[in-house]
């Protein structure tokens, strides 16, 4: 007949069992596993322990740390939960390292209720127990100090901590022995019950399980881990990237704004060229022109038709002229004598010539100049031209009057000075922003403006290794910005010398 | 009686014709010439006070010009004018070196600059002519 293992936990079962035992007496229990001497009383205690057994084992396998693998935790919930069941003074579980060495991890001490660890043994000096336990679930001893399988351990273990009995029940994970659940019983020698060594090897599968599960979890961990710092490394490769795109896109920039430049510089060259030959092919008719001109104008009188027809011819030849002469200016502009020059000086010599036209305007000057400045290294003539041709293009800026601030700073961090001219004029649309350093650029009406006096200024200051640009906005006014380079004290004290030998 | 002779070298007619009248204007004896050659063959048969030559001509340029007319005529000053900022001051030297004056007119000239320099330059002739006739109006 079969009567299920778990039917036998509950008292009704019992009962059931007893009246089965009454009138079969020839039922032998040793079929189902337990002793065949038991009788009637023990089956009772003997039903409650194996139930007590069970139950802890159902709690344990519920347990939380058990379940979820936190060996630290569920060592000392094992060793308590086993040491009160089996009713022992010390369970300690081992585990055996790839050196063979048994180490204690958790012992648990009932009568004090403490737990410790730390204790080692090596695997290789006791084979007989080792044996034992690679051979068989659990070892039952009755009198350690004497079986063959413990007595190894009598004088440094079992007689300091008056160990009489043990049960030990080895851990098995993936069939391997990784380690060993040690109960210990002090005082006099114990017997070990079927159900006893049956639980001791329960328990010893729990702490399997839960290493089993404490090893997936540290696999997971490492996953995980390996998996963050995966994460956090193309996080940062992707903003090493994004910033490399943006250094790289700057540069990009930088370069086009460079080719943009040596185009206007090729450009610029180009026309010099073409400047000294037109010049040289249109001065000499121009001169013949102005000449018979002026010759022919005087022998009218100045009232006349043929005088004011004569005096128109005139004025649009000396515009070729003027044209002329400032295309000249790119093919000068290397073959100048440089001097040191004081800016202030420079400005206040083109005011000077120029105060008519800009009062004449209704047009305020403004200065503001910083004081102690170094002189800058450059030709004099011509910064006069582009503080004039500035000056001009802010006069025709402001047709209605208004205010030019010029502003003389010095840029100590950057070796140069700094020369600012701000009008109130009408200000440059933005699209004609970028052409107004460009050769014949004008928005000026016809026979008003040469589109070159910016640009010839742009040359000459590059020409002096320095910076123009400019800023503006419409209806609010324009400023130029001009960067002029001055000498450090080596090359200040290097070019005196120069200066001396020549003298 | 003229207030002196002046000859113009020039390849540019307009030119010619314009420095002329000027010339004219102001009481000088002027005349033209189209091309170097043109110039020396108008200095065999008459004597000129001062020269005005341009720079660059087909064949004989204006330096070699005025190598040519201070061998024959030293007494004849000649003044470079041209159009080529760049190329007067590079045959600067080597013009005066061949006898040429120092003062240079840049084209296009100002208003009235052609007879100020030549009213200056007639000063000086008359001035070293009368220091050359000097010692026989004493003597």
């Amino acid at each position: 007949m079969l009567i299920s293992y778990k039917l036998l936990f509950s008292n009704q079962i019992y009962k059931i069992m007893k009246i089965i035992l009454s009138k079969q007496k020839q039922f032998n229990l040793s079929s189902l596993g337990y002793p065949s001497r038991i009788v009637d009383e023990d089956l009772f205690l003997w039903f409650q322990r194996v139930q007590s057994q069970q139950n802890t084992i159902v709690q344990l396998a519920k347990n939380d740390a058990v379940a979820n693998g936190h060996f630290d935790e569920a060592k000392k919930v094992i060793t308590e939960a086993a040491a009160n069941v089996l009713i022992v003074e010390r369970v300690s579980i081992w585990l055996l390292s790839d050196k063979s060495e048994l180490h204690c991890v958790d012992l648990y001490e009932r009568s004090a209720d403490h737990h410790s660890n730390g204790m080692s043994f090596n695997a290789e000096d006791y084979p007989n127990y080792f044996h034992a336990l690679e051979n068989g679930r659990a070892i039952d001893v009755y009198d350690a100090l004497t079986d063959h399988r413990t007595a190894r351990f009598a004088s440094n273990y079992l007689l300091p901590n008056n160990v009489k009995s043990v049960l030990n029940a080895a851990i098995r994970v993936k069939g391997k022995t990784v380690g060993v659940v040690c109960h210990e019983h002090v005082g006099k020698a114990r017997k070990w019950s079927s159900d006893e060594i049956n639980f001791a090897g329960e328990i010893a599968d729990q702490v399997a399980q839960v290493l089993i599960h404490y090893k997936r979890n540290q696999a997971e961990e490492s996953l995980k881990r390996a998996h963050d710092h995966l994460e956090k490394r193309v996080k940062e490769r992707t903003l090493e990237l994004v910033e490399e795109i943006a250094e790289r896109k700057k540069a990009q920039a930088n370069e086009r704004e460079l080719h943009v430049k040596l185009l206007q510089a090729e450009k610029l060259s180009a026309l010099g060229l073409l400047a000294a030959g037109v010049a040289h092919e249109l001065n000499s008719p121009l001169a013949g022109l102005l000449s018979l001109l002026r010759t022919y104008k005087k022998r009218y009188s100045p009232h006349s038709e043929d005088h004011k027809i004569i005096s128109e011819m005139l004025i649009s030849s000396e515009h070729m002229a003027k044209i002329v002469k400032d295309l000249n200016q790119f093919s000068k502009a290397s073959e100048d004598e440089r001097t040191f020059v004081d800016l202030i000086d420079v400005i206040e010599t083109t005011l000077s010539f120029s105060q008519y036209q800009l009062i004449n305007g209704n047009i305020k000057i403004v200065k503001n100049y910083a004081v102690h400045l170094p002189p800058v290294f450059g030709n004099k003539s011509q910064l006069q031209q582009v503080v004039l041709n500035v000056l001009t293009n802010g006069r025709d800026a402001m047709a209605n009057g208004g205010v030019m601030t010029i502003k003389l700073q010095h840029d100590e961090a950057h070796h140069c000075v700094v020369l600012t001219f701000s009008d109130t004029g009408m200000g440059i649309p933005k699209e004609n922003l970028s052409r107004i350093f460009d050769p014949f650029f004008t928005t000026k009406p016809r026979g008003k403006g040469t589109g070159l006096g910016l640009s010839v200024s742009h040359g000459i200051i590059e020409s002096h290794k320095g910076e123009m640009t400019v800023d503006s906005e419409v209806d609010k006014g324009t400023s130029f910005t001009i960067r002029l380079p001055t000498l450090t004290t080596e090359a200040l004290n290097k070019r005196m010398g120069s200066l001396h030998e020549q003298g | 009686m003229s207030k002196g002779k002046i000859l113009i070298v020039d390849d540019e007619q307009i030119v010619l014709t314009a420095f002329r009248i000027e010339l004219e204007q102001a009481g000088y004896d002027a005349r033209s010439a189209l091309s170097a050659k043109e110039a020396i063959a108008r200095l065999l048969k008459e004597r000129f006070d001062i020269v005005y030559t341009d720079l660059i001509m087909p064949e004989i340029n204006g330096t070699q010009l005025c190598h040519q007319i201070k061998r024959l005529f030293p007494e004849t000053e000649v003044v470079l004018f041209s159009g080529n900022p760049y190329e007067v001051e590079a045959q600067h030297e080597a013009f005066t070196a061949a006898g040429g004056r120092d003062e240079m007119l840049r084209k296009p000239l100002g208003e009235g600059v052609l007879i100020k320099v030549t009213e200056n330059l007639m000063k000086e002739i008359n001035y070293k002519k009368n220091l050359a006739r000097g010692p026989s109006h004493v003597s």
